[in-house]
């Protein structure tokens, strides 16, 4: 039990004005682990990743990578330290090149000088293999223009520059949100890719089923208060929803609902029938 | 996109096309050759209605010379608008530069290569207030730089008639200065040369270039390049005064080339500006584009206005086959531009 | 104006200029001025009507409201508009004198440039142009241009040489402005038809009357500014005071400048007379 975790907050805490975003929050995540980060819409993920990523610094706590006490100034401090975000949206500029966006920032060059220039023929051809070794065997042109691609590719597209360019913690916000199963599937299996890679991954999610397929570790926050933690088989599929539900919560509605069928107060109508009361 | 659901995740690689294939198609997939194809239409079509002096080398001057003067203005705005970005500014710096150096050595008579080094260097100024104000305060430029087109327009025309009464000042270029600016080889302006070099620069600039691949990341989702690192602010600024230069070196040109200038001059370079880039196929929101398709677009925009004069009819339609022409280029730039991110896909599978 | 500024002002008056920001929307903006004027409440207002559509009614309100009102550089209607005179010369005359100059001087197939397509100023130069040059046995075409390149020597450069091209019968260029000389002078020059094609235009400027010494312009039309401007503040402001004023109209101009009389003008322009 004496591995030092790649990345670790310690009792942190973000207040906006009058809002307090995370209250108290510690985890950490170790090499080759996957942490899956669990939800509702304004519990306060974006926020927790952004202070693990330097958009935000803490207002009280602190943050740790590989032991060592760190404060960020900017995503690029933490882009040093290898610690790479994937946004859900945005991360590929549709327009371009597939060998464009993924060394965009970090191009290749040839000559000296006046006569430097930007490597294309090698951004294509290294952007290819480093899908090809993700199993994105699907995009074979390199010069081909990102917006071509689907929500799945694109994602990887993303990983892969991430984990090219050294990636040691990859933090990845709700990137199956807006894809459909089978894309979905894909960015699943680049995480598990990922990890066997040694990489720490941060999977921020609110689908219970893929944080579940793929997660190491769990955590659930609750309006910015860490509510659970587990590791892997420590709760059920059930007990993780009904957290996920806010417990209590659910089942008081699946109560409302069945006394509202029961007593007949909703008119049914079948479908093409006019509502009518 | 339904062809990419259905392929599985691991695919062996399909065969590439042969090189000479992929040359072809990728010439038709590239965003100035539908530019190109509508160009040589019309050039096809003015060749047909017009008298042969049309494509004679004098016939011919006529709209190149201007579409040289367009297109020094084009290619940064272009540029800018690649990167998201509108300089509406670019008219009165115009006015600005040739008005400074008509009263430098016309009024005040001073020495013109300083007076060329002052224009220059203030011309820059304003493009450099214009991306400061853009990127600080993170209004559309469209406003902003509408804002300082605006102030200069007054500060040029209240300034020339304050200082010599008039808002129009004559002044007469030496020798050197003229070859440099408005020398002529057999009917064709020296501007020609400009605009080759900005071209040339340009375009190496685009695409063989990291500041290239910026300027086209910025445009195109500038959050995106900002978390890969890309100074977007800066580059931003960067454009902002080269667009500034070029507005200027036109302004130069024209005083010395018609000695000397009226504080009226150059606003319609801001919309001819735009208007050319966009029928070069540079896509008005931003992230997409080339400088071979604005230089395309100016000399597409010219060759209809000038066109027009040798066709012997009725100019005063002029602007309104600019304006079909405008639309129509709209049109099938999109359809071209649709079909360039589809071929992604379709050569995959 | 200047001159004329300082005698108001040593008889204790004070005379406020009005100018355009540009010309792109001219009559409109003829009109907002006019009004702006007339708000203003002046005692004496010299004023040109350039467009009596959108101005006539702001000149009658002024006058209405015991403005004198003094018409100066275009003021066909003064009479009609209630001015009480009426300092310059019709555009009209301007155009006749230069298709008669030209017709006189041997250049018989005329073309007008006119840059300002819509506004009653230019077509009336182009218009007299076309009396006495038919009249004379010439030939007459109009050159418009599209508004915009009134503000861009390039165009209207371009467009003159390539007219030259392709109507190479073509032997006399009238323009209506100094900014359009210079652009023609350009074009007839890179049409390589310096010594063929005669350029007549409309005012002074240094650079006209440069062509006109070193015989790279046949001549310009001075409507004397100085005198129209002089004039008309002065004459408003005497009928003001004290009541008295010259017969009415106060013709200035036509007066054809060539390479007889240009250095003697530009003698005059350097000291802001003419
Ligand atoms: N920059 C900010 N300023 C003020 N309040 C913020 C800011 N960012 C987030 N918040 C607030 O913090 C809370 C958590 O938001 P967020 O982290 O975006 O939640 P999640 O990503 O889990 O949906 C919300 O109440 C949100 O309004
Ligand atoms: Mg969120």
């Amino acid at each position: 039990m004496t591995t030092i975790p790649v990345l670790e907050l310690k009792s942190v805490s973000k207040n906006f004005v009058g809002v307090s975003a995370l209250k108290d929050v510690s985890l950490r995540v170790n090499e080759g682990e996957v942490l899956c980060l669990l939800g509702d819409n304004g519990a306060g993920k974006s926020t927790l990743i952004k202070v693990l990523s330097g958009v935000h610094q803490p207002t009280t706590g602190d943050l740790f990578v590989n032991g060592e006490r760190h404060s960020f100034a900017g995503p690029h401090e933490a882009l040093q330290v290898g610690i790479a975000t994937v946004h859900q949206t945005g991360g590929t500029v549709p327009l371009m090149s597939v060998g464009r966006n993924f060394f965009l920032g970090e191009e290749p060059t040839k000559g000296r000088g006046i006569f430097r220039h930007f490597d294309r023929k090698l951004a294509e051809q290294v952007a290819l293999e480093e899908l090809r070794s993700l199993g994105i065997t699907n995009v074979n042109d390199g010069s081909a223009l990102v917006g071509g691609m689907s929500g799945g590719e694109r994602q990887a597209l993303s990983i892969a520059r991430a984990m090219y360019f050294g990636a040691k913690v990859l933090i990845l916000d709700e990137p199956t949100a807006a894809l459909g199963v089978k894309e979905a599937s894909k960015v699943l299996h680049l995480v598990a890719r990922a990890q066997m890679r040694g990489v720490a991954v941060v999977f921020v999610t609110h689908n219970v089923h893929h944080a579940l397929a793929v997660g190491d570790h769990f955590a659930v926050l609750i309006r910015g208060t860490m509510a659970d933690e587990w590791s892997k088989g420590e709760r059920t599929r059930e007990q993780v929803l009904d957290l996920m539900a806010g417990g209590e919560a659910m089942g008081d509605l699946e109560d409302e609902l069945r006394e509202i069928r029961t007593s007949g107060s909703l008119v049914s109508r079948k479908v093409g029938e006019k509502y009518v009361k | 996109m339904a062809t990419t659901l259905e392929t599985p995740m691991f695919e062996k690689p399909t065969v590439k096309p042969s090189r000479w294939k992929r040359g072809i198609s990728n010439l038709a997939y590239r965003p100035e050759f539908s530019v190109l194809i509508g160009f040589l239409a019309i050039y096809m079509f003015f060749l047909l209605t017009t008298q042969p002096v049309f494509h004679s080398l004098a016939g011919t001057s006529t709209w190149v010379d201007p579409a040289a003067e367009l297109g020094i203005v084009a290619i940064p705005v272009g540029f800018l608008m690649i990167a998201g970005e509108f300089d509406l500014s670019v008219g009165s710096v115009l006015a600005f530069s040739s008005m400074f150096l008509a009263a430098w050595v016309g009024y005040f008579h001073y020495n013109i290569w300083l007076g060329l080094v002052l224009a220059f260097i203030l011309s820059a100024l304003v493009g450099l207030i214009n991306g400061i104000l853009v990127t600080r305060t993170r209004l559309p430029s469209f406003i902003v730089t509408l804002g300082t087109q605006l102030v200069l327009t007054g500060v040029t025309l209240g300034g020339s008639t304050l200082i010599t009464g008039s808002s129009s000042i004559d002044m007469t270029a030496t020798a050197p200065v003229r070859a440099l600016f408005s020398s002529n080889w057999n009917q064709f302006n020296v501007s020609i040369l400009w605009l080759a070099a900005i071209a040339i620069l340009g375009h190496h600039i685009l695409t063989n270039t990291r500041m290239g691949n910026w300027i086209t990341a910025i445009g195109g989702d500038i959050e995106t390049a900002n978390r890969a690192g890309v100074l977007t602010s800066r580059v931003r600024i960067g454009l902002f005064v080269t667009t500034s230069l070029a507005a200027a070196l036109v302004g130069v040109i024209q005083a010395v080339e018609y000695n000397g200038s009226a504080a009226s001059n150059g606003q319609v370079y801001v919309f001819n500006a735009i208007i050319a880039v966009v029928i070069g196929g540079i896509l008005l929101t931003g992230g997409f584009g080339t400088i071979i398709g604005a230089v395309l677009g100016a000399m597409t925009y010219q060759l209809v206005t000038q066109g027009i004069y040798f066709t012997g009819w009725d100019t005063d339609w002029s602007n309104a086959l600019i304006g079909g022409l405008l639309l129509v280029a709209v049109v099938s730039n999109n359809w071209f531009r649709k079909a360039a991110v589809a071929r992604g896909v379709k050569k995959g599978s | 104006m200047d001159a004329a500024a300082a005698s108001i002002k040593s008889l204790g008056g004070s005379v406020q200029w009005y100018g355009f920001q540009n010309y792109n929307n001219f009559c409109p903006d003829a009109g907002t001025l006019t009004k702006t004027i007339a708000a203003s409440n002046p005692t004496v207002a010299v004023i040109p009507n350039w467009c009596p559509t959108t101005q006539t009614q702001y000149i009658k309100a002024m006058e209405k409201a015991g403005t004198i009102v003094v018409e100066d550089n275009n003021g066909a209607t003064w009479k009609a508009d209630g001015a009480v005179t009426y300092v310059g010369e019709s555009n009209y005359a301007v155009g006749l004198k230069a298709g008669s100059t030209f017709i006189a001087d041997g250049y018989k197939h005329e073309v007008c440039v006119n840059t300002l397509p819509g506004t009653i100023t230019a077509e009336q130069v182009c218009a007299g142009e076309k009396k006495t040059t038919l009249a004379g046995g010439g030939t007459f075409k109009e050159l418009d241009l599209p508004s915009s390149a009134h503000d861009n020597p390039s165009a209207v450069e371009a467009a003159v040489k390539g007219f030259l091209l392709s109507n190479p019968s073509v032997n006399a260029v009238m323009t209506i402005g100094p900014g359009d000389a210079d652009a023609a002078a350009a074009g007839i020059a890179s049409a390589g038809k310096t010594s063929s094609v005669g350029l007549g235009s409309w005012d002074l400027s240094t650079n006209i009357l440069n062509r006109i010494i070193s015989g790279k312009q046949l001549f310009t039309i001075d409507q004397e500014p100085y005198l129209q401007g002089y004039y008309g503040v002065m004459v408003g402001f005497q009928y003001a005071k004290y009541g008295i004023i010259p017969s009415a109209p106060i013709p200035t101009g036509p007066n054809v400048v060539n390479k007889s009389n240009a250095a003697q003008a530009k003698a005059g322009a350097a000291i802001a007379v003419r």
